[in-house]
């Protein structure tokens, strides 16, 4: 691969005696939209966290953008997160007592921005996801649709190196979805973000540049979507 | 309620063991210290009761046209009485002077024979000290001891008190002794009721933070416990079913706690019991609750209890598909402020009502002890609204992460941010209001020497008509320690004003500008209450050369000492043995100890140690409301840490969260509890004023500063184990 952001070779990874991985080499090239497959219990969430520097692999390296993550303390790992790597999940992570615009500033404000540099840029972001009229909405007023918007905006305004999305859309209906994900794939496509996606719906996966196929910890195959 | 149902909610491991245990702990140490002062409560008026015939209660003498009081005849149906005010080394006791006939028909308290004129009683306590002193500095004042005063005469065993016989003819020139029928049998209610507030105070101020510790716990539980309860939705019990669950734990815990309390407070009431009220330490069964009361306590806290945590889970209901959705507390209002308003109002009444209307104590009390307690719960009332109108300013001025989460949560969670701090500031309510009073004696009690003062080892006796003042002076000369002995006089036809004494003897006792000779009119008053009372640091001294001697009649006989207790207590007593009135001698450092009296010593101890108690439930419950608060938010906080929020910025964040809230509401809790002082001690005294807080208050105040960091930094490792990356799914 001629410019890979994430370089992943011999991921092992286990919970006492159930191994979550058995060794997993993975390539993902910058401005890529990977989907990550696989049935419940495969190891699609150990994987990305791996890969995230949430868990520390028991053998194996990570490289995310050039910085080697197993070399690197749990400390130091977070603030990598925080500066680099962007989440989104299925349900429940935005801060129910915020409004819309702290809830994408947060991320900022953690990383040290000044809290009017902060609101405008989560605005700037909010809008671009067309949000604007929801800035000063708690969650809870707000659709599942247009709060999911609200974190993926959250994800993306630290301006990461990668998304780490898990089953963004899992909590949505199908209309619902398919405008989330279109959102945030037209950002990050526009931005050149690196988006891992974890999915089990093919629909989902379809908007992928590829997909990964993950069986019992190991990858049992990688295709460019479309290709099967 | 399915069996199934309540094993899935009450057989809940060891957290649930730890929660309950900690319910116990709290409820315990509240209850026991509730029936210690519910005892207090009600025995304190049983105890002035036995202490009723200290008090005379009859006619006084009756005067003639030539203002000359007309002698009353001794008769064996009655008795004259006056009270004794006395003093030995700074303790004070109480007395009575009595005389009756040896034929009376007057029934004694407690059936003891009458004292003859030289012969007296003392209490336990004051026989201790009589025997622990030459007889020349205290026991040869009465003349001789008859015997111990019984149990039944005294308020405690640490009680000081004298009933001395005196012969009727003497006594009937004491302008003080009255003639009465029999023995009061019931004391003023006046003399109880201050202690009575007090200890409903004390009570009340318990109830707060145990109360708050109960509906805390119970959030603890639900948010410990979410998964749970839903599951025992999912199998079919409704929200009613679920409020009676949760309330049925609670009663058993509570129960358990108010259990274990009864039996603290048996062990306790001894120690308790050693506590001074109103100048004697009490008996045992003067802390002691009936059967009954006790149950009613028990029952009550159980019932208080299930009710709180019933409605805790009734309003917090969770929902059969898993966690709840998330719900904002409806909007605060300034309404929340009306019952703080209601308590300041009928204080501020009733504190004018008993300070204007005479003998209105009693009345009053009652309003006095309500408008407490709706200041006490109304600051915990208005305290979420306070809590609210700081997070919008937090919210607009916060630049750090954790700020504006803090200020989210605190806006939209006011009432449950401000729980976890309303016991300690309730505390701190209830610490300042005895520092207050407290602050009163301390500022009561600096007698200095200065310039143109009366030397405060000097010892002033007030002299009777009868009394012989050359023979007085004689009675004290030789005295080791007397070095001298001054007799002042009146001028009947106030030709001259002020107390006349020759100048060398004037000079003596500290007058200055004083002319070379000849007589000098002193004001006395001016030289014994110093400049903040008289308005002036150089007492009038004038010249009285036109007083005719012969038309002066003695007044004061001054003696003066070397301020050796020896000295001072054995001139004391000699004087008291011949003079003829109820006052007995006193230096400047007497009527201190006399008009400042113990009762805010002894009430600050006694709040100060309920503080004690109060600080440690509240501390608990701070403690248990920090870790719920981080528990309810478990899955998001573990969603940042994930995203790379170090555990330092969510430690700041519950920080922040505790201490807002707690830092505005102190300041009025503080200011609030000073108030409350000044118009309590502004109703009961025209002496007693408001004064700077001892070092005690601050040390209060410290602790429950300390205790709530404590509180918070306890937190701080259940809120890194709570949000472990590898603890937490985030699918």
């Amino acid at each position: 691969m001629a410019d890979p952001i994430i370089t992943a070779s011999g991921l092992t990874k286990s919970f006492g005696a159930t191994a979550a991985l058995r060794g997993i080499d993975l390539e993902v090239a910058r401005g890529e939209v990977v989907a990550v497959m696989g049935p419940s219990g495969s190891g699609k969430s150990t994987l990305i966290h791996c890969l995230a520097g949430v868990l520390a692999p028991d053998t194996g390296s990570v490289a995310v953008d050039g910085t080697e993550l197993t070399a690197l303390s749990a400390d130091a790992r977070a603030r990598f997160r925080l500066e680099r790597i962007g989440f989104v999940f299925q349900f429940g992570q935005l801060l129910p007592d915020l409004t819309a615009v702290e809830n994408v500033a947060l991320p900022l404000l953690m990383a040290g921005a000044r809290r009017r540099d902060a609101n405008e840029r989560s605005l700037q972001w909010l809008d671009r996801l067309d949000l604007a009229d929801q800035a000063g909405k708690s969650p809870g007023d707000m659709s599942g649709g247009q709060a999911q918007r609200v974190a993926i905006a959250r994800a993306l305004a630290p301006q990461p190196s990668v998304v780490f999305a898990d089953e963004p859309t899992g909590s949505l209906d199908s209309v619902a979805a398919e405008n989330v994900l279109t959102a945030m794939l037209d950002v990050v496509r526009e931005s050149g973000t690196t988006v891992v996606l974890i999915t089990h719906d093919a629909r989902t996966a379809a908007h992928a540049d590829r997909e990964v196929i993950v069986r019992d910890g190991l990858l049992s195959g990688t295709a460019p979507v479309g290709a099967r | 309620m399915r069996p199934a149902a309540a094993r899935l909610l009450l057989l809940n491991g060891a957290p649930a063991y730890g929660r309950l245990a900690g319910i116990v702990a709290g409820v315990a140490a509240g209850t026991a210290m509730m029936l210690v002062l519910l005892g207090a409560f009600l025995h304190l008026p049983e105890r002035e009761d036995r202490v009723a015939w200290l008090t005379p209660d009859g006619d006084y003498a009756q005067f003639d046209a030539s203002d000359q009081m007309i002698p009353r005849e001794p008769q064996s149906d009655a008795l004259l009485s006056a009270t004794l005010v006395d003093v030995f080394d700074g303790r004070t006791f109480d007395g009575l002077a009595l005389a009756v006939t040896p034929d009376t028909t007057v029934t004694m308290p407690a059936d003891i024979a009458p004292p003859a004129a030289g012969e007296y009683y003392a209490s336990p306590a004051m026989i201790e000290l009589i025997d622990s002193v030459p007889a020349s500095q205290l026991g040869d004042r009465w003349g001789t001891l008859l015997g111990p005063l019984p149990d039944e005469m005294l308020r405690g065993p640490s009680h000081r008190a004298v009933l001395a016989g005196v012969d009727w003819e003497e006594l009937d020139t004491w302008s003080s002794a009255v003639v009465q029928e029999e023995f009061r049998t019931t004391g003023p209610n006046s003399a109880s009721a201050t202690f009575r507030i007090v200890v409903a105070m004390g009570a009340i101020a318990l109830l707060v933070p145990m109360v708050l510790l109960i509906s805390i716990v119970s959030a603890l539980g639900a948010a410990e416990r979410r998964e749970r309860l839903a599951t025992v939705r999912l199998i079919g019990a409704g929200r009613r079913a679920m409020a009676i669950l949760s309330g049925l734990e609670m009663a058993v815990a509570s129960l358990a706690g108010a259990l274990v309390g009864v039996g603290i407070a048996a062990a306790v009431r001894p120690l308790a019991a050693q506590l001074s009220i109103n100048g004697s330490t009490m008996t045992v069964a003067d802390v002691t609750t009936s059967p009954a009361w006790t149950a009613v306590v028990v029952l009550g806290i159980a019932a208080l209890g299930a009710g709180t945590a019933a409605w805790r889970a009734y309003r917090d209901d969770v929902g059969a598909l898993g966690a709840t959705r998330e719900r904002a507390e409806k909007p605060v209002t300034a309404w929340r402020t009306s019952t703080l308003v209601a308590g300041i109002v009928i204080f501020a009444g009733s504190t004018a009502a008993i300070r204007w209307i005479p003998n209105s104590a009693t009345t009053w009390q009652y309003p006095l002890i309500l408008g407490f307690a709706l200041i006490a719960f109304g600051i915990v009332a208005a305290g979420p609204w306070i809590t609210r109108r700081t997070s919008l300013a937090l919210g607009a001025r916060t630049s750090s992460a954790a700020g504006v989460v803090a200020a989210g949560r605190l806006g939209r969670h006011p009432r449950a941010t401000f729980r976890a701090v309303a016991g300690l500031v309730a505390a701190v309510f209830i610490v300042s209001v005895f520092a207050g009073g407290s602050s009163a004696i301390a500022g009561e009690s600096r007698v200095v020497d200065a310039e143109g003062m009366l030397a405060t080892d000097t010892l002033v006796t007030y002299l009777g008509d009868d009394d012989d003042a050359q023979a007085l002076a004689e009675a004290v000369d030789g005295i080791e320690g007397v070095e001298g002995a001054a007799v002042g006089w009146f001028s009947p036809d106030a030709t001259v004003s002020g107390v006349v004494f020759a100048a060398d003897d004037a000079r003596a006792i500290g007058a200055i500008d004083v002319p070379p000779s000849g007589l000098v009119a002193v004001d006395l008053f001016d030289m014994m209450v110093g400049p903040e009372l008289s308005g002036t640091d150089r007492p009038g001294v004038a010249e009285a050369s036109d007083a005719d001697p012969t038309a002066l009649e003695p007044s004061h006989l001054l003696v003066l000492t070397d301020g050796s207790r020896e000295a001072i207590e054995t001139a004391r007593t000699a004087i008291v043995a011949e003079a003829s009135s109820s006052l007995a001698p006193s230096t400047r450092v007497d009527m201190e100890v006399r008009g400042a009296a113990d009762v805010n010593n002894e009430l600050s101890v006694m709040a100060y140690l309920g503080m004690g108690i109060a600080i440690a439930i509240s501390a608990l419950a701070l403690s248990v409301a920090s870790v719920a608060a981080m528990l309810e938010r478990r899955r998001t906080f573990g969603l940042l840490r994930l995203g790379g929020m170090p555990v330092r910025q969510l430690r700041q964040t519950i920080a922040t969260e505790a201490a807002v809230p707690l830092a505005v509401t102190l300041l009025l809790s503080a200011v609030l509890g000073f108030a409350v002082a000044g118009a309590v001690l502004e109703s009961l005294s025209d002496d007693l004023s408001l004064q700077w807080p001892d070092p005690r208050y601050w040390l209060a105040l410290a602790t429950s500063l300390a205790v709530a960091a404590l509180g918070i930094v306890g937190t701080f490792s259940a809120v890194r184990r709570s949000t472990e990356l590898e603890s937490t799914r985030f699918e």
